[in-house]
């Protein structure tokens, strides 16, 4: 049995770019030998195979199993839902995007989805027809329009321009991703508040069926594509924190440390004696804070004898086990088939 | 579902014979449609359900009943005058057990266009009834309610007619929840003004002109997206939820009667009695309508006692129109319903309502009730290794006289065992293979 894998990445769109950035910022920069071909490698890892698709096609070949691994948006995975498409990390931490029911900006009377239900009731009494909703995700938009209440609608298909569909006359309101919301603005579209369906961002998912076969070699190999990509999660708001405290008694030094959950870190700090100059005793501590708690951090170990502190972003955390692996083992473990 | 052994030939033969003898013409239709079709025919919780897929860029759906594709046969095709139409077939819908999976159930019924009144009422009642029976089902109870009576009570209050359509959507809520949370549902869902809005035309307490406001809307708003609405939908819509609120009241009292008839489940013999000192003036001729129509019903031979009226079944507001009703077991079993859904066929595109009511019965659901168990009552004939060329002779004469007949290899009791010189042996009696008058006697008597 080949001891390998295919990851199946975004070829082009909003999610291209940043997938190889995270990859390379995990320590796994893809190479691509020929701009014009389709696959790919990671030095680092010889036996994964990347294989570059458009993105609706990445979740479609991991369904379908012709590939073991890939990476794309949250709320196509939910769209295409099946039960062998297994989600082993929804949280990467880049192509942040909402699912969103929009509406013309033009009808002011329309401020929730129990609006929106009487609007398409209107339609049906007023105009003998279904209230026309464009959007490319059938399945989450009909559960969530059925969810509302909202029975009485139909679904309009429209390739790319999705937010032109009301202005262009043949939909009336839209159900499409929003970044920023600029492009529904632009459209002179406005979501409803009750109206956002799913928070979506980058994804890691995988083929049930394809990783339960996978032989002792390359599971190792995944387990060590799961270990980096976790540990640089975890480690990109983190900043490695290091502080000459002085002081004579480290056990106190530590406690006051402890103390605060500012300072606490991951586990607890190291503590290296240091002499200075002066021939002052003093304690340089070693700590893992994450980036919002820096300054507070900084202040408090100045208020416990800190004197000067140098800090710098971390690339990697491993934490005891890796959360992706123990989440696979789990998926993997309770099968529907069974 | 999985494969099992089921003889659906026989009960669909008895139901298509039984509902031809009412004159109901057997209507195929296709299991693959598209979606939109049965998404017309929505509101209850099993559109939610539809098994869709996509296909040569449409959208389409396994059939999840029958209804919509005889309604807008009827449409489509131009029929007029009376149409009785039966039907049978399997049905699907998403199981919920994962969207890639598909429920299939084996449903039958009927659909009566063209014809009003309570003569057609009582002939799809009675045609579900005696289909049940012809299946050896006999212990059924109906349950019976009325959309148009709920609509004629609650005429007596003027509500909007969007504010009717709540309350009568949200009769399960009012009798889970209570009214005061029927109530809240009303205030912040369709009541007020359009709060929130930065745009506010409309002065506190002034009365505006609809078309005022559209010329209004017309000039102020930014923004070139309408979908499909014009300003004066728009106009009339903030109008319209700005009114509704003053019905507030209305609506505490309306609440009020149907609070009172959702308690109610009345034997057919009292109901009306009960539901005459409820009911106003103008709803007379509807409730005496529904009550010789439950006495016609006797008429087809089906028992009284076993109806029961419970005026909060009228739940489903877009959809029926007149009586509505279900079939349930002894042991409170859901077998089938039906009703009068006049206005369905409007959004099949008929330019004004036609008559229709029609019934549906799940087969599957039937079978856990049915007196009869299906299956294959066979003679078994021992085969032993020397006896191969009789038993096959005698297995073969047995078939020919109409009595079916299977070879085993154990002893089972009633074996017919025959040696190689067609010698049988049968429950200690002796025959031969040469003169089996006496013996097919014997076994056509047992």
């Amino acid at each position: 049995m080949p001891e390998r894998f295919t990851l199946a990445l975004p070829s082009r769109g909003v999610l291209a770019g940043p997938t190889l950035d995270f990859l390379r910022d995990c320590g796994l920069a893809v190479h691509k030998p020929n701009p014009r071909q389709y696959t790919g490698s990671v030095r680092t890892l010889p036996g994964i195979d990347v294989l570059f698709q458009r993105v609706r096609d990445v979740v479609a070949k991991v369904e379908a199993g012709t590939v073991e691994l890939g990476i794309a948006g949250h709320d196509l995975v939910r769209e295409m839902e099946s039960d062998d498409l297994l989600t082993i990390n929804d949280q990467l931490g880049y192509g942040h995007c909402q699912l969103q029911l929009a509406v013309p900006t033009t009808w002011v009377d329309v401020q929730s989805m129990a609006d929106l239900v009487d609007v398409a009731l209107d339609f049906r009494q007023y105009r003998h027809r279904n209230l026309r909703v464009a959007t490319n995700f059938n399945h989450l938009a009909r559960q969530f329009l059925h969810a509302h209440g909202l029975h009485h609608y139909s679904l309009v298909r429209a390739e790319g321009a999705i937010e032109a569909a009301p202005t262009l006359g043949y939909a009336d309101c839209v159900i499409d991703l929003t970044q920023t919301g600029t492009t529904l603005r632009e459209n002179h579209l406005r979501p409803l508040p009750d109206g956002t369906i799913l928070n979506s961002q980058a994804t890691l998912i995988g083929n049930r069926r394809r990783l339960q076969a996978l032989g002792p070699g390359s599971e190792k190999l995944l387990r060590t594509l799961l270990e980096l990509t976790d540990a640089a999660l975890q480690g990109r708001e983190r900043y490695l924190l290091s502080a000459n405290l002085t002081g004579e008694d480290p056990g106190s030094l530590a406690q006051k440390i402890m103390g605060n959950p500012v300072t606490r870190g991951l586990e607890g700090p190291t503590l290296a004696p240091t002499w200075n100059d002066a021939g002052q005793r003093g304690y340089a501590v070693t700590l893992v804070i994450s980036a919002d708690q820096l300054l507070p951090a900084v202040e408090y170990l100045r208020s416990i004898g800190g004197r000067q502190a140098s800090a710098r972003p971390l690339r990697h955390v491993f934490l005891e086990e890796s959360p992706s692996w123990l989440r696979l083992q789990q998926l993997l473990d309770d099968s529907p088939h069974s | 579902m999985t494969a099992q052994f089921l003889d659906r030939n026989r009960p669909v033969t008895l139901l298509r014979d039984h509902m031809a003898d009412y004159g109901y013409q057997l209507l195929e239709t296709p299991v693959v449609g598209d979606a939109s079709l049965f998404l017309t025919r929505a509101g209850d919780r099993m559109m939610s359900r539809l098994f869709t897929f996509g296909r040569g860029g449409r959208e389409l759906a396994l059939r999840p009943e029958f209804t919509s594709q005889a309604a807008r046969h009827f449409v489509k095709g131009n029929f007029s005058g009376v149409q009785r139409w039966q039907f049978a077939g399997q049905v699907f819908e998403e199981s919920p057990q994962g969207a890639s999976r598909a429920c299939q159930k084996f449903s039958f019924g009927a659909e009566l266009f063209g014809l009003n009144g309570p003569a057609a009422d009582v002939e799809i009642m009675a045609l579900a009834l005696t289909s049940l029976q012809e299946l050896d089902v006999s212990d059924w109870r109906l349950v019976v309610g009325h959309m148009g009576l709920m609509r004629q009570m609650l005429a007596q209050y003027a509500l909007d007619e969007r504010s009717e359509r709540f309350l009568i959507n949200n009769l399960r809520n009012l009798r889970q929840r209570g009214k005061d949370y029927v109530l809240h549902l009303f205030e912040t869902q369709l009541a007020g003004a359009a709060e929130g809005t930065s745009f506010t035309p409309l002065p506190a307490g002034e009365t505006v002109d609809e078309a005022a406001l559209a010329r209004l809307l017309r000039t102020s708003l930014q923004g070139t997206a309408m979908g499909g609405r014009d300003h004066e939908d728009i106009a009339r819509r903030m109008l319209r939820k700005r009114q509704r609120m003053s019905e507030r009241n209305q609506v505490v009292r309306a609440l009020e009667l149907l609070e009172n008839l959702c308690q109610l489940s009345l034997p057919a013999d009292v109901a009306f009695t009960t539901l005459a000192e409820l009911a106003p003036e103008q709803a007379r001729p509807i409730l005496q309508s529904w009550e010789e129509s439950l006495a016609l019903l006797t008429g087809y031979g089906l028992a009284k006692e076993r109806m029961v009226v419970q005026p909060d079944l009228a739940r489903e507001r877009d959809y029926y129109s007149g009586m509505v009703f279900e079939i349930h077991s002894a042991d409170g079993r859901h077998l089938g319903g039906g009703g009068r859904y006049d206005e369905l066929l409007v959004f099949m595109g008929a330019p004004a309502p036609v008559p229709a009511t029609g019934f549906a019965c799940w087969l599957d659901d039937l079978d856990a009730v049915r007196s009869e168990r299906p299956g294959v009552n066979c003679l078994a004939i021992l085969l032993d290794g020397s006896n191969s060329f009789a038993a096959t002779r005698l297995a073969r004469l047995l078939r020919s006289e109409g009595l079916p007949a299977e070879l085993v290899a154990v002893m089972q009791a009633d074996c017919l065992v025959t040696d190689a010189e067609g010698r049988i042996r049968w429950r200690d009696r002796q025959f031969s293979l040469d003169k089996p008058t006496g013996m097919l006697e014997a076994l056509r008597r047992a």
